[in-house]
């Protein structure tokens, strides 16, 4: 009996939930369905911890919550604090040899200012970075580094130059290659800033002026974000004003070897006519595969500022882009209002694409799983709820998962983090799972990574008020 | 007059020193002295302004016809007798601490007060001929406008002020530019918002009293984070001999109380914020502020009449205190979602979260919790204090209970502490122990109901409002800078659906 069918055999094919015992007759681990573990001969389905209100992180006053989780199972989180005046940007270090069981604070103190905007990555060698914006009356970008020996070095100097950078990001090459990416003022546009260091490299490499920046020296460039592949194939999006509308952009690197290419001013990848959505939660959303195909997500306007659909453009293994054929060609259903599209790609190259969106007052979360000329976009979150801030995981299995924040209408300001699984082998979303405890206050924006080697997982999120929030984690046991 | 008065201070005076004497004697025999009956004066409800709002629209019509009805009835009888609205209002303290007079009724009286328009014969201005003092004189003030809905009308009663309403504070009287323009704030929630910060106060005082008894008890300085309604406030240390260090304290003064009222959060209560607008808007001059005698505010001349005006007591005690029971039971704000249109509750929905991710609810804090609603006007002469359950007494609509019996979550928008909000924004100098750009975070509740925004009224939209913002708040609002157009559609719809409810009102 295979697994699906131990499933249907015990009559809760459509009513797993978190705990419950799935009979299955093979032996091998790897045959068990994803996001279930073999025990006593049986798969069973892991568990995700839940976070109570004494289940705490950090402090009150939380916010801008980011997650890494490394192959060895460590886990960083970092959060801004609350404080306007003196807070600062706080790193855990998870310890010990269960995932998210007991941490090490951290404070990053830089210079004048408050910390915000924190972004941080894990390397295969038990590297890390950590980069945020220190704001006062101008904002810069900070990096701190983790050496493979784990000693951290603090930065006495931002990494960006002149008055205003914001917006950082980074990530880790396969082989280690370190990348800090990030929105810098020129004095006359906004452009978008990478910084590299190659494997064994000391140092940062720093775009030498304003001429090395990625995107086209043309108004602003915002929100440049980063997908990093396995062999040094890279991939940043962002979007930028050419003349009047804001359009989605993109710089690529096909090789470790290669330089990464500099977009011309007209040379977007969304479709004209109307702008994309500015919002930060709408940044374009870059995703690699290991083949070479590669997608980008976003929300433009559809019909008018009020109708924001989400759109994608689809890389070919060979570098052949295939953008929107125009601003009807979306992803989601049209008409709503939708936003935070994220993309991964599974292992055997099918993309999952997530989102959120409103109609009509009804806001709920959305998924896209494979080819969007085959598959109607599911509704993940329930009837009667409002469903936010979606992120997704994919592990090297195929399998993911989406975390949300949602409440429901008899108590519109107490959030919960829920989550849900997709199986590959079974081809099917588990039941939602509630893996916080409800609590008054803003709306979580949960995010969510997995162990590329191990596959633990683990989300993470502010949740109270502004004043009282505080960091949890959820660990998928 | 003056010798009856001063005979009758003799007589308490005398009597409170026997009383002392023969209070137990009393109770014991349960005889109680012989008083004089107090009688309510020339005070009386005029049935002008209702704290009870209608459902029905049609009720709401005819409740607005009524008192305008009784507006123009008591306007002929104001002019057939001047006086005659001034005098609905002179409440004595003495009535007031005799029950006379239900919450009810003494909101009618304030509200009376706070819709006059005050005369020369009632006391308005000084010993100089009639006339308005556009910029101030220093603590003197004005004369500036001849009643308080003069400036607080916008959005209802109470309401905020458009720019031309603006004081010109603290001036040298001539100058426009020795002086700070200040907009009128919009009061409803007043009550709350004291009773907030008085809670807050507590939690404050607290920490300090134990960081005091730690230390003195531990032999060293101890440093105290300082934290109300999880607001934070930096920190404190309190060394072993009693004194303590203020130098890390943020957002209050060092006396670590909130002051909620003003626009930098220099006024402590209703009550200090209204006497003060009495005297310096309209010259009408308190008795305790006369008592008080300061020349640098009620005038040189000394005696009853400081300003020299030829009238004395302007401003009884108890008119203050209906004055002040009327601002502080002022109405609830309201959050209207604009729900029968899809487009516009998708928006609201988008716009609720990005007040959120942009930044905005650092410092507006979106709801803070209140443990309870009761406003107690303090008496300011050993008499019995005044308490208003503003949940049940306060004029509608009221504040509700949580479903859990937590207190109330008190959805003001702001953390009612003061933040330096950069260059843009600083005035010229220091005021009252806040710096130049300083300033507490102002609710935003009824916001749609009170353009145009900032402390001077500068920013006739709120789009100007939030990209004037720097400082503490320069992240969010360059978040806000890099939304385009139809990105901020969103914030601003959900900021357009904190208004005030619905009342009708005749022109």
């Amino acid at each position: 009996m295979t697994p699906r069918a131990a499933l249907i055999a015990s009559g809760i094919a459509s009513g797993v939930a978190s705990g419950l015992v799935i009979a299955c007759d093979a032996d091998p681990a790897d045959a068990c369905p994803g996001w279930t573990a073999l025990h006593d001969n049986r798969c069973v389905l892991r568990e995700w911890t839940i976070s109570g209100p004494d289940d705490a992180l950090s402090e009150p006053g939380a916010r801008e919550v980011q997650l890494a989780v490394g192959v060895d199972d460590e886990a960083l989180v970092a959060w801004a604090d609350a404080d306007l005046e003196h807070g600062h940007v706080v790193l855990a270090q998870s310890t010990g040899t269960s995932l998210g069981a007991e941490w090490d604070l951290m404070p990053l103190v830089g210079a004048q200012g408050v910390g915000l905007e924190p972004a941080l990555a894990l390397g295969p060698n038990g590297e890390a970075l950590v980069a945020w914006k220190q704001q006062d009356t101008a904002s810069a970008i900070y990096l701190a580094t983790r050496d493979r020996d784990r000693h951290w070095r603090l930065p006495e100097s931002p990494i960006s130059w002149g008055d205003t950078a914001y917006e950082p990001r980074v990530e880790f090459g396969g082989d280690g290659e370190a990348f800090v990416l990030w929105n810098q003022w020129t004095g006359a546009n906004f452009g978008v800033a990478l910084a590299q260091r190659s494997v064994g490299a000391p140092d940062f490499a720093v775009p030498a002026d304003n001429d090395a920046l990625l995107s086209a020296a043309v108004n602003y460039a915002n929100a440049p974000r980063l997908a990093v592949g396995t062999e040094g194939e890279a991939l940043i999006a962002w979007y930028q004003a050419p003349v009047a509308d804001l359009m989605v952009f993109v710089s690529e690197r096909r090789g470790s070897d290669a330089a990464f290419g500099r977009a011309a001013a007209d040379d977007f990848i969304s479709a004209p006519g109307g702008p994309v959505d500015s919002h930060a939660e709408a940044n374009a959303w870059p995703a690699l595969h290991s083949s070479g195909a590669a997608a980008v997500v976003w929300t433009q306007q559809q019909r008018g500022p009020w109708e924001i659909a989400v759109y994608l453009a689809r890389r070919d293994p060979d570098g052949t882009w295939h953008r929107p054929a125009s601003r009807d060609d979306t992803l989601s259903e049209p008409g709503g209002f939708a936003r935070c599209p994220t993309a991964a790609f599974t292992p055997d190259g099918a993309l999952v694409v997530t989102w959120y969106e409103t109609r009509d007052g009804d806001t709920a979360v959305f998924v896209q799983h494979g080819d969007a000329q085959a598959v109607e976009p599911l509704r993940l979150s329930a009837n009667a709820v409002e469903a936010v801030h979606p992120a997704l995981a994919i592990d090297d299995g195929g399998n993911a998962i989406v975390v949300w924040a949602e409440n429901d209408q008899s108590a519109p300001d107490t959030w919960r983090v829920v989550a849900r699984r997709y199986q590959s082998q079974e081809q099917r979303w588990l039941e939602a799972e509630t893996i916080s405890t409800p609590q008054a206050g803003l709306a979580p924006t949960p995010v969510l990574d997995v162990s590329p080697t191990t596959g633990a997982v683990m989300a993470a999120w502010a949740q109270g008020g502004v004043t009282d929030g505080r960091v949890h984690v959820s660990v998928l046991r | 007059m003056s010798v009856e008065v001063h005979s009758i201070v003799l007589a308490l005076v005398g009597a409170a020193l026997v009383g002392a004497a023969l209070v137990g004697a009393a109770l014991i025999s349960g005889c109680k002295p012989e008083t004089e009956p107090v009688e309510r004066g020339t005070a009386a409800p005029l049935r002008t302004i209702a704290r009870e709002l209608p459902v029905d629209d049609m009720d709401k019509a005819k409740q607005a016809l009524a008192q305008d009805a009784w507006r123009r009835e008591h306007r002929f009888l104001d002019a057939v007798e001047p006086g005659h609205l001034f005098a609905s209002t002179r409440v004595d303290q003495v009535e007031i601490d005799h029950q006379l007079w239900s919450s009810d009724e003494l909101y009618q009286l304030g509200g009376q007060l706070f819709t006059h328009q005050f005369t020369r014969a009632e006391g308005f201005g000084g010993a100089e001929p009639l006339g308005l003092r556009r910029f101030h004189d220093g603590r003197r003030g004005g004369p500036d406008a001849f009643g308080c809905t003069s400036c607080h009308w916008r959005g209802g009663l109470a309401g905020a002020g458009d720019a031309a309403d603006n004081a010109m504070f603290n001036g040298d009287g001539v100058h426009q530019s020795s002086t700070v323009a200040r907009n009128p704030p919009a009061l409803a929630g007043a009550g709350l918002r004291e009773r907030l910060a008085q809670q807050m106060n507590t939690e404050l005082a607290l920490a300090r009293d134990q960081a005091l008894a730690r230390a003195a008890a531990e032999g060293h300085a101890v440093r105290v984070p300082l934290q109300a309604k999880d607001v934070r406030f930096g920190y404190l240390t309190a060394r072993a001999d009693g004194t303590l260090d203020a130098t890390e304290v943020a957002g209050v003064d060092s006396d670590l109380v909130i002051k909620p009222f003003g626009w930098k959060g220099t006024f402590g209560s209703i009550r200090e914020a209204a006497e003060d607008a009495l005297l310096v808007h309209h010259g009408m001059q308190t008795t305790t502020l006369v008592d008080e005698g300061d020349p640098g505010r009620v005038g040189s001349r000394g005696g009853a009449d400081p300003d020299g005006d030829g009238i004395a007591q302007e401003i009884r005690e108890g008119q203050l205190s209906a004055l002040v029971l009327f601002v502080a039971m002022q109405e609830l704000p309201t959050e209207e979602i604009p729900n029968l249109d899809p487009y516009l509750a998708t928006l609201w929905a988008r716009g609720r979260l990005d007040f959120e991710t942009l930044g905005c609810a650092s410092c507006h804090v979106p709801a803070l919790v209140l443990d309870d609603a009761v406003y107690t006007l303090e008496h300011r002469d050993g008499g019995p204090d005044f308490a208003v359950d503003l949940s049940i007494d306060g004029a509608a609509p009221r504040l509700e209970r949580g479903a859990q019996d937590d207190g109330f979550a008190l959805r003001l928008y702001s953390d009612l502490k003061r933040h330096r909000m950069g260059a843009a924004l600083a005035e010229s100098r220091n005021e009252l122990g806040a710096n130049a750009d300083e300033f507490i975070t102002p609710p935003l509740w009824g916001i749609a109901r009170s353009r145009p925004y900032l402390h001077d009224g500068r920013a006739p939209t709120l789009d100007d409002a939030i990209l004037l913002h720097g400082g503490e708040a320069q992240a969010s609002r360059d978040a806000f800078a890099s939304l385009d157009d139809a990105g901020r559609g969103p914030l601003r719809v959900f900021l357009t659906s904190l208004v005030r409810a619905t009342r009708l009102v005749t022109p």
